[in-house]
């Protein structure tokens, strides 16, 4: 075996140029397709943890028909005890309580409609480090009575610390819910979707606000790495009351799953058409090794070596070729990722604009998930073998008495 | 014993529809350590009778034995073990694998065969040095001339330690010091080892060294006489 | 000549050739249908939100837009909007009264934008009431008639007939109230749009808002799109006190996105032409070497230098062309098939219509294009002839004919 591979080494470098060229097309293929999968694979990411990390949740324990309705009607009752037995459930790193409603938030001049939302301030300081998001005033205490207002929120009613708001909404069973309170602070969200429309109270602020005594909408479970979800799921799922259910964060966000699933095929059908340009490439080389050398294995087929073994040569010998163009590939992307993962792309002026009002982060970041390089290489191997399908067959049709015979 | 018996062998070609009778009723027999050569103009049937012989071609009637074993009556793996172990080959041009130095030529039979490497190592050392190319055991075939070419194909040949040795016209593109050279170191084989060497060819400096001479025409034995080499 | 002998050396490796063109004809065919898709796709979102919620022209007193506030009424608002649709090259302006406000239902509340709209003007200007899913648009004998979109009667649970409760902030400083009845949903490509608007009869907006016939936005269409910036232009003399926008202004977001779509689409062609370069160059350099004794005796002949580089290129572009104009047309008829049934998405519909696309697109592609792709495919031929071409000028002729 191993003096085969060293036969395919040998044949690849027969000619030179035409096998630099291929590596070169394989190298630019795979460069090609790392840079666009880890900008891919980074901008989900960053658009998980935006929405995911900063609020949702990976997962949410609601009363059944919270989700569809929205509605405070669907509360349910949840004591302290309950919180904390629920901090039991494996992967579990922290757990927010809150109490979610819409209502129309009056500022001096303006009005507009905000999410607001009850929270424990201790909690969701380590569920969602909200603290770190103050860019003016402090953060909630236990004991507050004012809110926290989002950045973009607080812009468009022109609001500033310690000024006043009303809000008005609807409370548990049709209530009418009014309240006015000051501005304690202001954060900041990257996503415009969150930055645009969020407000926090503590719990019983709001729990008062909306007659919801002792209810919470909704309880956020995190996890400290995505992979520990599934985890987690199972194991809150038989800790809460049947009246509940648990949803992961693909049954809260199904848009942005959506989203990042069809983009995902986009980015996965491009790669199949660049690769497989690349492949047409390799097959013209194939198909050129083997016609050549048709006088070759006319030899070798006359001498006693089998069809087989000459396979395993012309196989090794494809395999051998893509796979060099993979790793070089591999090496010429890695520290172009590397790069782009520490210093992202950021986007300004008019780009900049249009991300934000498509909800996007103006920003490209990349991944350096490691799959990517492993899913490159998977498909370079998959061409190599689709390639050789071709010299494999043709193997078996030659008749060495004719191909020692011609040229 | 003969290593190769021939019994009334026809092949008939379809050549753009039309039949081509190559070979036509050939018998024949070849003993052990002979050294014959089987003459005759362009399309009187030499490479179809070596093609034959070998198993990568088969009659359109009669039987080949080779050391007494009917080649139709074997499977295809047999065929190409039986190549691999028991037959020689030098072909006129494009013997040896272009990647490959002289003694990786020579060892690659050994290997198909399956021999350890230090077997190999010292085998196509000693063949070599008898072809004598013993210094030049590392070149590729694009290094060396034309002879010394064919007198890896040679070395090769010999490495399997085959029954006999069949070669398609050796000496066709080689100068007359070559060839006289190739045919010496053939001859010595011979002579020395007992090798028995079937050539095809119309070179007269190949007839003149043979011990026998089989002249084929149109397809059939014009004539089969014991020579004395010169 | 030399056209013609670079062709026929074209089809002197049958096998070669014919996969080279394949892997171009393939590489331009994904490319075209790739930019088709995008475009078919951003068409419709440009087209949609402009005929959905963007007009062509809208007027509203200014600050208004950033703000919100009920108090910003356009003066004479109702008459301005009257004479704009007697406008000739006007197919509709309607008048409207637009509060940011919530929907209430018994059980749930969201934020929305109440638009108080004339149905009869509305018609004209946008599609709303073609895209009704249930119940009708506007009936004039009924009171207190509310349109909502399908994304909001989920969250509030509601149906056609259904009570639905409107809040506002009235220009009094007060709020104000009213309870309407659900008479139609209608849904966009825009899911986020069709959950925060609710469409009320202007009047009774006017009556329950107590916005004393005040309107706060003027929505204008033209016969023809390209003559909104002439009348931008005339109305902003015409109304130095008012803010007047074209649909550019309004959504500069998707004015750009033709242009920057363009821009990607540009990358993505010239990705694959470059990925198909390596395969082009290949071909040609085998086709070289392989031919050394040849060019060699043509070389021999007289045949110049400049003169056999002039001939691999013929032969690249040939070759190239060849490839290109298959792919293309392949690309034309996949573009002509899919254009009568559409390509349907619909299993990520919710996710696009998050972005306002629809999920049944319609690939589109303009002459331009296929001109630019035809541009860069000969470009692509150049340089993938640069290396063969040189290799091909330097034999020397008397060593070309010694090797074979």
């Amino acid at each position: 075996m191993f003096f085969y591979l060293y036969l395919a080494w040998r044949n690849i470098w027969r000619n030179k140029r035409r096998s630099i060229i291929n590596i070169a097309s394989v190298l630019f293929a795979v460069v090609v397709a790392l840079g666009t999968r880890s900008m891919q694979l980074g901008t989900y990411d960053r658009m998980i943890e935006n929405l995911v990390s900063y609020y949702t949740g990976y997962a949410q324990v609601q009363h059944k028909g919270y989700n569809d309705t929205h509605s405070l009607d669907e509360s349910f009752v949840a004591n302290e005890a309950f919180v904390s037995h629920l901090q039991g459930a494996d992967r579990a790193t922290s757990i927010a309580p809150r109490l979610e409603a819409f209502g129309l938030v009056c500022g001096d001049s303006a009005t507009m409609g905000a999410m607001l939302v009850g929270i424990d301030p201790a909690r969701e300081a380590e569920f969602s480090h909200l603290a770190r998001r103050v860019k003016q005033g402090a953060y909630l205490e236990a004991a507050s009575r004012g809110v926290l207002i989002a950045a973009g929120l607080a812009e468009q009613l022109k609001l500033g610390l310690n000024d006043t708001i009303v809000v008005l909404s609807q409370g548990y069973h049709g209530t009418t819910a009014a309240g006015k309170y000051a501005v304690e602070g202001i954060v900041d969200f990257p996503s415009p979707e969150l930055n645009n429309r969020l407000i926090y109270l503590t719990l019983p602020t709001a729990q008062n606000l909306f007659a919801c005594e002792n209810r919470l909408t909704s309880l956020a479970v995190m996890v400290k790495k995505s992979k520990h979800q599934l985890e987690m799921i199972e194991s809150v799922k038989s800790l809460i009351r049947d009246d509940l259910k648990v949803l992961s964060w693909q049954d809260l966000l199904p848009e942005l799953l959506q989203y990042i699933q069809m983009d995902n095929a986009s980015g996965v059908i491009w790669l199949i058409i660049i690769y497989m340009v690349i492949g047409f490439g390799i097959l013209g080389t194939i198909l050129m090794m083997t016609l050549e050398r048709n006088r070759e294995f006319g030899m070798l087929i006359a001498i006693g070596m089998k069809r087989g073994s000459i396979r395993v040569i012309v196989l090794l010998e494809s395999v051998i070729l893509s796979f060099i163009g993979a790793v070089a590939g591999a090496i010429v992307g890695a520290p172009i990722l590397l790069y782009f993962f520490y210093n992202p792309i950021r986007f300004t002026g008019d780009m900049a604009q249009y991300m934000i009002q498509y909800g996007f982060e103006p920003i490209m970041p990349f991944s350096l998930e490691p799959m990517i390089f492993v899913w490159q290489t998977v498909s370079v191997l998959i061409i190599a073998l689709v390639v050789a399908a071709y010299p494999l067959f043709k193997i078996s049709k030659i008749d060495p008495v004719s191909a020692l015979r011609t040229g | 014993m003969s290593v190769i018996r021939l019994q009334n062998i026809s092949k008939i070609y379809q050549d753009h529809g039309l039949p081509v009778r190559a070979l036509d009723d050939v018998s024949l027999e070849i003993e052990a350590g002979e050294f014959t050569t089987i003459v005759g103009p362009s399309g009187s049937g030499k490479s179809t009778l070596l093609n034959i012989i070998s198993g990568l071609d088969s009659p359109t009637s009669g039987q080949v034995f080779v050391e007494e074993r009917q080649l139709d009556k074997l499977k295809s793996c047999e065929l190409v073990n039986l190549r691999l172990h028991r037959i020689g080959f030098v072909f006129q041009a494009y013997n040896l694998i272009p990647v490959l130095t002289a003694q990786e030529n020579v060892e690659f039979i050994m290997l198909l065969q399956g021999q350890p490497k230090i077997e190999r190592e010292k085998r196509a050392r000693e063949l070599l040095d008898a072809v004598g190319l013993g210094d030049q055991m590392r070149r590729r075939p694009t290094e060396l001339s034309g002879g010394q070419q064919q007198r890896v194909a040679v070395a090769r040949a010999l490495a399997s330690m085959p029954a006999f040795v069949l070669a398609d016209e050796p000496t066709a593109n080689l100068d007359s010091a070559a060839a006289e050279n190739l045919l010496t170191i053939m001859e010595r084989l011979n002579h020395e080892k007992g090798m028995t060497f079937i050539f095809s060819t119309h070179d007269q400096r190949v007839v003149k060294r043979a011990h026998r001479i089989i002249t084929l025409e149109d397809g059939r034995i014009a004539s089969d006489v014991k020579a004395d080499p010169h | 000549m030399l056209l013609l002998i670079a062709w026929r050396n074209i089809w002197r490796n049958f096998k070669r050739s014919g996969i080279i063109i394949v892997s171009i004809a393939f590489g331009i065919w994904a490319g075209v249908f790739t930019i088709a898709l995008s475009l078919g796709m951003v068409n419709q979102m440009v087209e949609d939100a402009l005929r959905t919620y963007i007009s062509h022209i809208q007027i509203h007193k200014p600050g208004f837009r950033q703000r919100r506030e009920v108090k910003l009424v356009i003066p004479a608002g109702r008459e301005i909007a009257a004479q704009l649709g007697q406008a000739p090259s006007v197919q509709g302006a309607a008048p409207r009264s637009v509060v940011a406000g919530m929907a209430g239902s018994p059980t749930s509340t969201n934020g929305v934008q109440i638009i108080g709209i004339d149905p009869q003007a509305e018609a004209k200007v946008t599609d709303i009431s073609e895209r009704l899913i249930d119940g009708e648009y506007f009936e004039s004998s009924k009171r207190n008639q509310a349109v909502i979109g399908k994304k909001l009667a989920e969250r509030l649970n509601l149906r056609v007939g259904s009570k639905i409760v409107l809040t506002a902030p009235m220009p009094s400083g007060e709020i104000g109230a009213g309870a309407f009845k659900v008479v139609g949903i209608y849904k966009t490509s825009t899911s986020m749009y069709d959950e925060t608007t609710v469409f009320v009869n202007i009047q009774e907006a006017d009556r329950i808002f107590v916005l004393s016939g005040g309107i706060h936005e003027i929505a204008v269409v033209m016969h023809n799109i390209d003559q909104a910036d002439s009348l931008t232009t005339a109305l902003r003399s015409q109304f130095p006190d008012l803010e007047i926008f074209g649909w550019k202004d309004i959504s500069p977001e998707l004015a750009m996105m033709t242009e920057m779509m363009d821009q990607s689409l540009l990358i993505i062609m010239i990705i694959i032409l470059l990925a198909l370069v390596f395969g082009i160059t290949n071909t040609m350099l085998m086709g070289v070497l392989e031919r050394t004794r040849e060019l060699g005796i043509l070389m021999a002949l007289g045949l110049k230098n400049g003169k056999v580089f002039v001939m691999i290129l013929w032969e690249t572009i040939l070759l190239s062309l060849v490839g290109g104009a298959v792919g293309i047309l392949a690309g034309i008829v996949t573009n002509a098939l899919c254009r009568r049934t559409g390509i349907d998405f619909s299993l990520f519909a919710e996710g696009l219509e998050a972005f306002g696309m629809a999920a049944i697109v319609y690939p589109a592609m303009h002459t331009r294009h296929y001109i630019i792709v035809s541009v860069l495919v000969i470009l692509t031929a150049v340089i993938a002839a640069i290396y063969p071409g040189i290799k091909a000028m330097r034999l020397k002729p008397v060593e070309a004919i010694r090797t074979y």
